[in-house]
């Protein structure tokens, strides 16, 4: 019936879209957005500190040292940028274990990449003419997604 | 007419698995082109078996002789 691709999306984009995927996947996960603050981590909180592959953020509309934070329960994210312009993602929380804050953070990186994967392509697509005709979430939380010219 | 459609699946991950449909022969070859642009690094291409029909279109001209 024509050809099946498998893509790897690269996020070489600016950080308004970035912070578009973000937010959509931390919505997704039942995190809330907070306020940035000056406070510091306390040492005591653990961290586990990690970055987004294959992306390349453009510091274009991003503030200096722009954070966005979300929270649920005793859990909290903060996405940035680092100087080589990849988005990092730290997760700290008081009462969890290194391998599960690891864990959070490889779940919430894949869906920053998925909601990001998921507007870059359906507004290309329809910038082309094409037209949504089916979308869902699959219980393994995947979006399936069918467009048509 | 040739409708194109695109079965897309996106992983938790990230990643992308897209059927493309109703196109065939090179058509299908630019489809794929254009979302490997669109959304970066392809990893893998299978063609199936609409890619292998031609994409030629096939005109057949006919002349009525008035006998009269």
């Amino acid at each position: 019936m024509g050809a099946i691709i498998v893509l790897t999306p690269l996020m070489f984009t600016a950080w308004p879209a970035v912070s578009t995927a973000i937010v959509g996947a931390a919505a997704g996960m039942g995190f809330a957005l907070r306020a940035a603050s000056a406070e510091r981590v306390e040492k005591t909180l653990r961290k586990v500190e990690t970055d987004i592959e294959n992306s390349d953020v453009v510091a274009e509309g991003m503030n200096r040292d722009e954070r966005i934070i979300v929270q649920k329960d005793d859990v909290t994210i903060e996405f940035g940028r680092d100087a080589r312009g990849r988005c990092t993602v730290c997760v700290i929380g008081e009462n969890r274990t290194e391998k599960e804050l690891k864990a959070i953070g490889e779940e919430i990186a894949g869906r920053v990449v998925q909601q990001y994967a998921y507007h870059k392509l359906v507004t290309e697509l329809k910038r082309r003419n094409f037209s949504v005709v089916e979308e869902k979430v699959m219980q393994d939380q995947s979006i399936q997604v069918r467009v048509r010219l | 007419m040739e409708r194109p459609e695109f079965d897309i699946t996106i992983s938790k991950t990230g990643k992308l698995k897209i059927h493309i449909k109703g196109v065939k022969g090179n058509r299908c070859v630019a489809m794929a082109d254009l979302l490997k642009q669109i959304v970066g690094r392809e990893d893998q291409r299978t063609m199936t078996a609409d890619y292998h029909e031609p994409d030629i279109q096939v005109r057949i001209n006919t002349k009525v002789r008035d006998g009269s």
